[in-house]
């Protein structure tokens, strides 16, 4: 990493007995879009809270610009000037729609007609120009969202932390908004965004991360399945497919996350008469070498179709990652049907309540 | 029964006829309870947001002590401050006792707490939101200050309102500050103490229908300006 | 926003206003002429409750206001408060009725000039039909122990005023100390202990000034009166400038010569209360004979 806006070593944060973050590494670079993926409740909010220095870690050190959040008053509230938050439903404060996009400038000591004019410039880019005189409280939700993101275009902060930017966006102005995400960088601003949608994060990032239970993986989760653990028959499963049901092996019930290590899943050609109980016949949808290994991606729970044709993507992916060697002993092709199997007790159940 | 519409009747006649003293009384009791009201809110309102807003070790404490000072009686109040402001007190030879100036003192510490305590919860109950959004968009202490009075303005201004309701119609500290002087100290409340001591009860509730119709209207003033504050 | 602030600060500056106007409304007599010789500061004179509630310093203060051309502020307390705001400097001059209390007052050299003014004569109110019989006593002790004995209803002030001075001593003559539930200390000003007492249908001491203001609303009557051992004399008194430097000695020894004047005593003289006299000059006693 040459250039760290941001630098995360270590950090916790508790609220009372609850660890809603632990995160060892993390970085975002200068001049990048990085995007963390996760669920509602995974701690998004929390990070961004802290690394807009609005929110003190419980423990562990956050740098910004190779600076220390917290060590005094003064230095903190020159580093908060760098950083923009903008929240998951951003409040709008009880006036017109341009003094809200205005009170940053104002704040930072612009002068009334600058920053009115800087702000209307920056409605004008997210499309809500004509709204300028309007009350903002009475704003939809999407139009409060792009109003938040007009206040951070017209302050140009050095680091944007945006919470699901995208969330209640309506069509229309969707491909407007990712645009004016993409020329951030361009613009001087680093842009930290956290989203629950993985196409998003795909979409506008560089590097993506995910946060899950508090905890932070730099890579994104092949294998990441959201749903409920019902009981059937006394037993946990979670519906991913249509006929495709995984058996776990946890007292948790209700909405959940599971997640699959892709070193854990084994390719068969035959249904595996094993004592997995997890085995879903499917079709190698995507091949791809990874130095040693090899990542094949497996549709399953879908109709079978002849051989040698792509399955549709209507199913669901599961990732394998398997050694070079097994892969060409296998001798695995396109299209070709294998099942994925593996252990109930590889699952790793995020969220989930006790009976 | 009877007596009593009686002694309401002649209390209604006696508005009829609007005393010269009783407009005298009526100006003082406004400009005092004014002038307190707003010095009051001038120290309690600051005072209110910086603790509701701040996290500190003694801050349950301090609130607490608050809202027992809510329960201080007036005359204890006069009483404390008439040793305070006589000759031979610690304020003595600011000779302030037995003049207008005096009740606008009593009356501010009466306020106070009031005014305090009130702006506290109002701060407190704004969303969280908005300190984190001032915050984030660059505002320093005094402005997050402004814009959560912004933000919570109908709250601030029942603080106001609950302030000025308190010491309009107060007599204790009006009575031991001010002396009752005729046409110098005596205000509505304490003309009406006055009154009814003589056992003039008519001129009493006469001055008591007086001050609430007063106070009615200084209310529905700030009902306007509520409704105007929020669109 | 704009439009509600401004309107605040209208608001406010209107009660700031009134308030400076309430607070320099002088008092109905005509506001002090600014002579040449500058105005003069107000005088503060601390007296009884019962005294002020009788009426007479409106037509004694406005003449002299006039005549030095400085108001006069009137604070109203009990005799001991009055003499209180006095020895602390307050005041500038006390007007009360309580012998005792004002020697010790001079005795502490905290008064100077003490003149005698005028007296009235408190009298024992009382039910109609009298149950007690004090109408037949031989004097006012002797009322007071019929009372007791009989345990009517009794309304003391109990608020160290010259009235309730006036009614211990008598107790103390009558070697009684009053004490049981027929025995009620109200803790008020006359006329509200009036009022307490008619409505329990009991006895009550009370000064003839309040009790003539107080008449139309009473159900109770006078039923032992003894204008000589009952009698209640008034003083003024300067507060000593030796103690107190910054009192307007020369405004309080100014109204002390009114009130004792020639003038002031006729004032006094000529004073009613639904049509009867109250008070009687001593400084400067009526050639006539007083008017009853």
């Amino acid at each position: 990493m040459t250039n760290p806006a941001v630098e995360v070593r270590g950090l916790t944060k508790d609220y009372g007995p609850r660890r809603v973050l632990d995160v060892d590494r993390f970085t975002v670079e200068a001049g990048s879009i990085s995007a963390v993926v996760g669920p509602n409740g995974s701690g998004k909010t929390t990070l961004l809270g802290i690394l807009a220095t609005l929110e003190p870690p419980t423990s562990g050190e956050v740098l910004l610009w190779g600076e220390p959040v917290g060590r005094s008053r003064i230095a903190d509230r020159r580093l908060r000037r760098r950083v923009l938050m903008v929240h998951e439903r951003p409040w709008m404060f009880h006036t017109t729609v341009l003094e809200n996009v205005a009170y940053g400038l104002a704040a930072r000591g612009v002068g009334r007609r600058e920053a009115q004019r800087r702000a209307a410039e920056a409605l004008e880019r997210v499309g809500l120009a004509h709204a300028a005189g309007w009350f903002a409280p009475a704003l939809s939700a999407g139009e409060a969202r792009r109003t938040a993101l007009a206040r951070a275009l017209a302050v140009e902060p050095d680091l944007a932390l945006l919470d699901e930017p995208l969330a209640d966006i309506d069509a229309q102005h969707r491909a407007g908004v990712e645009r004016i995400l993409r020329e951030l960088p361009a613009r001087g601003t680093t842009v930290l965004l956290t989203t629950h949608r993985l196409e998003t994060a795909y979409r506008l990032a560089d590097r993506c991360a995910s946060l899950i239970g508090g905890s932070l993986r730099d890579t994104l989760p092949d294998n990441h399945f959201s749903g409920t653990i019902a009981e059937s028959d006394g037993e946990p499963v979670m519906a991913i497919a249509p006929g495709c049901r995984l058996h776990l092996a946890t007292p948790l019930r209700g909405p959940a996350h599971v997640v699959i290590d892709p070193r854990t899943v084994i390719l068969s050609r035959e249904p595996a008469h094993s004592s997995a109980r997890n085995s879903f016949a499917g079709r190698i949808a995507a091949l791809a070498a990874e130095g040693d290994r090899v990542r094949v991606t497996v549709d399953v729970g879908m109709p079978a179709s002849p051989r040698g044709v792509p399955a549709s993507p209507r199913g669901v992916p599961i990732v394998a990652l398997i050694t070079d060697w097994s892969f060409r002993e296998m001798n695995l092709q396109l299209g070709e049907p294998v099942s994925a199997v593996f252990k109930t007790v590889a699952l790793e159940v995020y969220g989930g309540k006790p009976p | 029964m009877r007596w009593t519409l009686e002694q309401l009747a002649e209390a209604l006649r006696l508005l009829g006829s609007l005393d010269r003293q009783v407009l005298s009384a009526l100006a003082l009791s406004l400009g005092v309870a004014t002038l307190s009201t707003v010095l009051a809110t001038a120290a309690g309102v600051p005072i209110g947001i910086a603790v509701g807003l701040g996290r500190f070790r003694g801050k349950r404490i301090l609130t607490t002590v608050l809202h027992a000072l809510l329960a201080l009686p007036t005359v204890l109040i006069g009483l404390v401050l008439y040793t305070a402001l006589s000759s031979r007190g610690l304020l003595g030879s600011w000779r302030l006792l037995y003049t207008p100036a005096a009740i606008v003192v009593g009356q501010f510490v009466l306020a106070l707490p009031l005014v305090t305590a009130l702006a506290l919860a109002a701060a407190e109950g704004v969303d969280p939101r908005v300190r984190l959004t001032a915050l984030t968009l660059g505002a320093g202490r005094w402005r997050v200050a402004r814009t959560i009075l912004a933000e919570g303005r109908g709250a601030f201004l029942a603080a106001v309102v609950a302030g000025f309701g308190r010491v309009f119609g107060e007599v204790g500290i009006s009575m031991m500050l001010g002396g009752n002087i005729r046409g110098y100290t005596r205000t509505v409340t304490t003309a009406i103490a006055l009154e009814t001591a003589k056992g003039d009860v008519p001129l009493g509730i006469a001055l008591g229908l007086v001050l609430m119709a007063v106070a009615l209207a200084v209310n529905l003033l700030f009902l306007h300006l509520r409704r105007r504050a929020t669109p | 926003m704009r439009a509600s602030r401004a309107i605040a600060i209208l608001m406010g500056s209107l009660g700031l206003a009134l308030g400076i106007l309430g607070c320099r409304e002088t008092p109905p007599a005509e506001s002090p002429p600014a002579a040449g010789s500058g105005a003069r500061p107000v005088v503060r004179l601390a007296t009884t409750t019962s005294t002020d509630n009788s009426g007479l310093l409106e037509r004694l203060l406005p003449p002299f206001e006039k005549w030095w051309g400085a108001p006069v502020h009137v604070i109203a307390v009990g005799t001991g408060r009055a003499l209180d705001l006095g020895r602390n400097g307050d005041v500038d001059v006390v007007l009360v009725h309580d012998p005792a209390a004002e020697e010790a007052f001079m005795a502490e050299g905290a008064g100077l000039n003490r003149r005698s003014v005028m007296f009235n004569d408190f009298l024992i109110v009382g039910p109609k039909d009298d149950p007690a019989k004090i109408a037949r006593a031989s004097g006012p002790a002797d009322a007071f122990a019929r009372i007791a004995r009989a345990e009517a209803p009794f309304v003391s002030r109990s608020d160290d005023s010259g009235t309730h001075k006036m009614e211990l001593a008598v107790w103390k003559k009558a070697d009684l100390q009053p004490a049981g539930k027929w025995y009620l200390e109200a803790g008020q000003g006359m006329g509200a202990t009036l009022l307490v007492a008619d409505e329990k249908n009991g006895y009550c001491l009370t000064d003839r000034g309040t009790y003539l203001a107080m008449r139309a609303k009473l159900h109770l009557a006078p039923r032992f009166e003894d204008p000589e051992a009952l009698r209640n004399p008034y003083s003024i008194i300067a507060v000593n400038p030796a103690v107190h430097r910054d009192v307007n000695y020369l405004g309080a020894m100014a109204l002390v010569a009114w009130v004792t004047s020639p003038e002031g005593q006729k004032i006094i003289a000529d004073f009613r209360v639904d049509g009867e006299g109250l008070f009687h000059p001593l400084a400067v006693p009526p050639k006539e004979p007083a008017a009853k």
